[in-house]
């Protein structure tokens, strides 16, 4: 088992198997010795994480035990990206508001947790496929800054940037 | 008065961008948020990673700078090849001719743009109708190319000789080809690991295609 500390000093008791599916809880908890011990003798790692800790530790507990992705695999890391795919109970999962999405991405990436932030980045990219700028601003909230000479040089850019 | 209209503009815009600097979405780092474009697929995937880089300043300079996102030439404007060439800063690329009557032209006016840049070919699909002299310009050495498919149908007969990249394919792992003649005469191919022959392609039966003895098995 493994204490896990939230910045807001919230405690986690979490299976190792479920602790690992972070690269950097398990690099971290690797690098100090610190070994699989059972309650009440826990050894504990402090980490900062937030409030959308307990969505991924939700996520984690539910893909535990699955094959971590290799890095040493060019080829399955491109096909794993290439796909806009998302499996059922993963878009369930994702399927949270704007913030909460975000802070899930930026806590998978904290975590270095590839794919909960392949289901992020996945999400974004479904979310804003098909859209024009303009809609795309809409949805997140942006506002159109570019200068004039900017504005000119996309409007050139438009007339080449449709597929034929 | 054009001073200070202009003037007033790029404030204008220096506010807009603070406040797109604080927009949710923005606290996701550009590193992370730049690999958006990576999942994606369908017919269009470049219209998409485009529209991208037209929603703000940050965007543009997010997306745009990502050198990776920019690889899969595609040679069907001059314009839109020379912007992918200079976002592809040094990074390898993808070339894919899917080379029927229009798009033939299109590559013919991009070859200008993309011999240039010729050391920097990791992958080339050729495909469809190709004229026999499709290939003459690629003569150069291509000490990236790992992946090489030229599977046509055109009227002709399109050779693969020796001058190819300059007769050295040392880092080729994937080979494809298909209604093409070749004694495969390229004095390096050491890195080789899968060589596809195919059947016929539009009536070019497979006794086109001559491999060398020392590489046909029988």
């Amino acid at each position: 088992m493994v204490l896990l500390v939230t910045s807001d000093n919230k405690n986690f008791v979490v299976d190792r198997e479920v602790a690992d599916r972070s690269v950097f809880v398990k690099n971290t908890l690797e690098a100090r010795g610190l070994s699989i011990a059972t309650p009440p003798m826990l050894n504990g790692g402090c980490f900062e994480l937030t409030s959308p800790f307990l969505q991924v530790l939700e996520y984690c507990q539910h893909h535990r035990g699955e094959p971590l992705p290799t890095t040493d695999d060019a080829n399955a890391d491109e096909n794993r990206k290439r796909t806009t795919d998302i499996g059922e109970w993963d878009r369930k999962f994702i399927t949270v508001d704007h913030e909460m999405l975000f802070e899930i991405i930026l806590a998978a990436n904290y975590l270095d947790i590839k794919p909960l932030l392949d289901v992020g980045c996945k999400t974004i990219g479904n979310m804003v496929k098909g859209k024009s700028p303009e809609e795309v601003r809409k949805l997140f909230d942006i506002v159109n800054d570019f200068t004039p000479e900017e504005e000119a040089q996309i409007k050139k850019e438009n007339e080449w940037a449709e597929d034929p | 008065m054009d001073s200070l209209e202009q003037d007033a503009l790029e404030v204008l815009s220096l506010v807009r961008s603070l406040k797109n600097s604080i927009a949710p979405i923005n606290r996701i780092p550009p590193e992370v948020l730049s690999l958006v474009p990576d999942y994606r697929s369908g017919k269009h995937m470049d219209r998409d990673l485009i529209a991208l880089t037209h929603v703000c300043r940050s965007w543009r300079e997010t997306f745009t700078s990502r050198s990776s996102l920019w690889t899969r030439l595609p040679l069907k404007d001059t314009d839109k090849t020379r912007a992918y060439i200079q976002r592809s800063k040094c990074s390898p690329l993808k070339i894919s001719l899917h080379a029927d009557d229009g798009l033939y032209r299109a590559f013919r006016d991009a070859i200008p743009l993309i011999i240039p840049n010729i050391r920097r070919f990791q992958t080339l699909f050729v495909r469809g109708e190709t004229p026999p002299d499709a290939l003459k310009h690629f003569c150069c050495h291509t000490p990236l190319l790992e992946e090489l498919d030229v599977s046509i149908s055109g009227p002709g007969d399109l050779v693969l000789d020796s001058a190819l990249f300059n007769g050295d394919l040392s880092s080729l792992r994937k080979l494809t080809l298909g209604g093409v003649i070749t004694q495969f005469p390229w004095k390096n191919m050491a890195s080789l690991r899968v060589v596809s022959l195919k059947g016929c392609v539009a009536g070019h039966p497979i006794s086109r295609l001559r491999p060398s003895p020392a590489h046909n098995p029988a």
